[in-house]
């Protein structure tokens, strides 16, 4: 076969042996975690790392719509809020035994809660992505944070359950069997559920379903050329990232028992935007690597001085002029031109 | 009557505002395409300054030039810095990198001057209100009306009348060629960039004496500016125009009557709380409707 | 004679004063190579656009067989059997030749929705075999970052195959090809020909001559002659008005 300029990458796109290791590596190390923290006498990093985990489960769910399907949502804080306050919501009816709106039960149980926590973010999500993917670029940067911004407003503005000062929680959601107002406990169940969220996610992204995305975000006119309905695909992908990003604020809000407008800020959804891209847009390990160094960073300049944002935001500004590919991509073969 | 021309004319007083920011914003994404979060920033500088001088000199002419050129020179500061470096890259780094600029300057604010809010006083030249034959109407709201518009209108000279606005309306769509005419584009870009920084830390210097200066006033009127370059048609300033005093209107419109209306349907408590939620989400609502109807907005720059 | 595979019907198209498409009729048979040449602006890339549907014609119609396609979408068209490459090449550049054929058929539904097509065995070998017909034999695995721009070519080619259609709409595939390139790209058309129907539209008229079997001339929306590449050739009014467009241009 006669190959004139067989370029020397299919050879070498090998990567480095460690590579193959460090997820395994990584889960070892959050399981051990919260021991490690417990000889130490430092049990705040087991909460921390609960945070962490949390929202590493926010960004890999935005990492569908962003990285994979190439939509970038400055709004996905209002997903993660809106996951939140079904469970709050819930939560109080559940302890009050009125129902909601008068037809739907509450309900105490963590399982229950945080499917109806993927459910309303998902409503959430297929009617903000109805709308803003009738736009790009640009446009739909600012409409999915213009939407964000209402739902915070909307929530603000909601008396019945807290307003301003939100919905605070008596107990945590139970899961039978499990004693969950033990940190460490609640730690490993978090874990597990970012287990199976990245197992889904890897699955996801490999799929018919995840090539065709992947596909559109590199060419759309390409993809409409070979019969694929861009729109819909597009508006799956933000639908599932919602509901992903939703099922995480539901978690979130039973770790805290807290829920408040405040997880829709503005800033929560820059803050699930860095988490990607640090980590590594479009890599399955990448956003979880993303959120842990994300919040480590925040927490260890918290510590040293009040002001710490006035390092990180330059940190930011150089990290997007410099920074390519994200921390998953480090050894790895640089993709494209 | 008198209550709805009140009520009209605190929106177009509103939407004048969000016009020198929407202008700004859109003529930077026009030329240069990049989105700039860090608009909201330019707006707070210029408040700050203002403020800052206001209250050490008690003059507020003293005070107008000083927002001005705060605002304008870490505009291009910022371009210089920062900005410049991403006019080839794509809308994600631009986001990250603004977002950033926000993060610091916020927090640069309370470093300098403290978590507590500014007030500025109304200058006392302008202080009292006027009689417009059957109601009166503040000085100052008027004044502002008025600064808006005439910056409005010598925006749209620059922009159709000189040769300045000419390279501007060339180099949006026909970069190169701007290039091959020997003009200097990255001046072209600094400079609209400033311009855009001044349009903003106007508006930020004027919203002083009606608003507290405070942390985070940037944002929130961003965010409101994103909803007015959506409705009128990203890039058009002509769109940001028609946006910005519709986006005005009916902020104002729903904050003023809404309650009133909903009283008389339910009782008082109830009726505030959902009029101030629906008015709190109502321009949004309008920007849904929009993007329903015309998804590029009222205005689409290019076809 | 069979019926036309493709008809194009008194279609009409104006962009602001300009009528890009002036009264366009047009067939291609079911094992015809129909060229559409023609001065640039003619309108031919906004013909292909309405045929695809991505422009929606003020008026006049499109039929694939018998099916009328007005009001369907692009991606019905493509089910239907109509596929298309582009001038510019458009591939999906982070990913491997293969996977871009794999994408035409991934997005004909053909697998499950949590499986890896990318380990699918037999999906790999039709993608290959798709390949190969357009002429890039053992490139599957090279990411299309490092194909050539010939390569790209071909490989919208092998795409536009891999969603099994009826007619291919062939937006001028010598663009931009060197000499080898060209002869190779004639040689797989020709390889083609009879099992799909060809609207090519081209400038590079060897190409045409070697290939076509009917030859019409748009200019300025409009067609302004039809028939065999002979009686093309000896037509006194598209030599003065295609000649002549062409002398203008430069």
């Amino acid at each position: 076969m006669d190959e004139p300029r067989t370029p020397a990458v299919t050879k070498d796109a090998k990567p480095p042996r460690w590579r193959a290791w460090a997820p395994y590596a990584g889960l070892l190390a959050l399981v051990a975690l919260p021991f490690a923290a417990q000889a130490l006498g430092q049990a705040a990093l087991t909460t921390l790392a609960t945070r962490m985990v949390i929202l590493a489960i926010a960004a890999s769910a935005l990492n569908i719509a962003l990285g994979l399907g190439g939509l970038v949502s400055f709004g996905h804080a209002a997903f993660y809020g809106v996951g939140a306050y079904a469970v709050g919501i819930l939560t109080t009816h559940g302890a009050s035994g009125a129902p909601f709106l008068g037809f739907i039960p509450g309900s105490e149980l963590l399982g229950v809660n945080l499917l109806a926590a993927m459910l309303a973010s998902g409503l959430v999500a297929g009617a903000i992505g109805a709308l803003a993917l009738r736009t790009s670029g640009v446009q739909f940067i600012m409409i999915t944070l213009a939407f964000a911004q209402m739902l915070f407003f909307f929530f603000v503005a909601l008396k019945a359950y807290g307003g301003d000062d939100g919905v605070s929680m008596r107990r945590r959601n139970a899961l039978p069997g499990l004693n969950m107002r033990d940190d460490m406990t609640f730690y490993f169940v978090s874990l597990a559920i970012l287990a199976v969220w990245l197992g889904i996610s890897a699955r996801l992204f490999h799929s018919r379903f995840g090539l065709l995305l992947g596909g559109i975000r590199q060419s759309e006119r390409r993809m409409q050329a070979i019969g694929v309905s861009t729109v819909r695909t597009r508006w799956l992908a933000f639908v599932l990232s919602g509901m992903g990003t939703g099922l995480a604020g539901g978690l979130m809000a039973v770790f805290g028992r807290f829920v408040s407008p405040d997880m829709m800020h503005w800033t929560q959804s820059g803050e699930l935007l860095i988490m990607v891209v640090l980590g590594g847009a479009g890599t399955i390990f990448g956003p979880v690597l993303g959120a842990f160094a994300l919040i480590g960073l925040e927490t260890l300049l918290a510590g040293w001085t009040e002001h710490w944002q006035v390092i990180l935001g330059p940190a930011l500004v150089l990290m997007a002029l410099t920074f390519r590919g994200g921390l998953a991509r480090l050894g790895r073969r640089r993709e494209g031109p | 009557m008198a209550l709805v021309l009140e009520q009209v004319l605190n929106g177009v007083q509103l939407g004048v505002m969000l016009f020198l920011l929407a202008a700004g914003l859109t003529l930077i994404f026009g030329i240069m395409g990049v989105i700039n979060l860090a608009h909201g920033s330019l707006y707070m500088v210029g408040a700050y300054a203002a403020a800052f001088v206001a209250q050490a000199t008690g003059s507020f002419l003293l005070a107008i030039p000083a927002g001005l050129a705060a605002a304008a020179l870490v505009g291009m500061a910022i371009e210089y810095g920062v900005v410049r470096h991403l006019y080839a890259r794509d809308h994600l780094d631009q986001v990250l990198a603004t977002f950033g600029l926000i993060l610091f300057f916020n927090q640069l604010v309370v470093l300098l001057f403290g978590r507590q809010p500014m007030f500025v006083q109304i200058p006392p030249a302008l202080a009292g209100a006027v009689d417009l034959g059957f109601f009166s109407y503040p000085v100052y709201r008027l004044c502002i009306i008025a600064v808006g518009l005439a910056t409005a209108g010598a925006l749209f000279w620059l922009i159709q009348r000189t040769r300045l606005g000419m390279l501007v309306r060339a180099g949006a769509t026909h970069r190169d060629m701007v290039q091959a005419l020997g003009v200097d584009i990255r001046l072209l870009y600094t400079v609209v960039f400033g311009l855009g920084a001044l349009l903003a830390g106007l508006a930020g210097l004027m919203a002083g004496p009606l608003l507290s200066v405070q942390v985070g006033m940037g944002e929130q009127i961003l965010i409101l500016t994103f909803v007015v370059v959506v409705i009128g048609g990203l890039g058009s300033v002509t769109g940001a125009f028609a946006g910005a005093l519709l986006v005005g209107v009916v902020d104002t419109s729903l904050r003023a009557f809404l309650p009133g209306l909903l009283r008389g349907l339910m009782t008082g408590s109830e009726a505030d709380a959902l009029a101030g939620g629906v008015s709190a989400m109502g321009v949004y609502l309008l920007m849904a409707i929009v993007l329903l109807v015309r998804p590029k907005g009222l205005f689409p720059a290019h076809g | 004679m069979s019926a036309p595979a493709l008809r194009i019907e008194a279609l009409n198209k104006r962009f602001g004063g300009l009528l890009v498409t002036d009264d366009v009729t047009l067939d291609v048979g079911a094992q015809e190579i129909h060229a559409l040449i023609g001065p640039n602006g003619a309108g031919k890339s906004t013909l292909i656009g309405q045929v695809m549907g991505e422009i929606a014609p003020d008026s006049g119609r499109v039929r694939l067989g018998e099916r009328d396609l007005s009001g369907l979408s692009q991606a019905a068209r493509v089910r239907l059997g109509l596929a298309r490459t582009f001038q510019v090449p458009e591939v999906l550049g982070d990913y491997s030749a293969r996977d871009n054929v794999l994408a035409a058929l991934l997005a004909r539904g053909r697998t499950r929705i949590f499986a890896n097509p990318r380990r699918d065995g037999a999906l790999a070998v039709e993608a290959d075999g798709f390949l190969v017909r357009a002429g890039l034999v053992g490139r599957g695995d090279v990411p299309v970052a490092d194909l050539a721009h010939g390569e790209r070519k071909l490989l919208e080619l092998a795409v536009a195959l891999a969603t099994g259609p009826r007619v291919l709409l062939l937006d001028e595939p010598m663009a931009g090809l060197g000499p080898n390139e060209s002869a190779q790209m004639i040689e797989v058309l020709r390889g083609l020909r009879g099992d799909v129907a060809m609207l090519l539209v081209e400038h590079d008229m060897k190409a045409v001559f070697a290939l076509a079997d009917r030859i019409s001339v748009l200019v300025y929306g409009r067609i302004i002659a039809s028939g065999s590449a002979q009686e093309i050739q000896a037509d006194p009014l598209v030599r003065s008005a295609y000649l002549g467009a062409e002398e203008a241009r430069c």
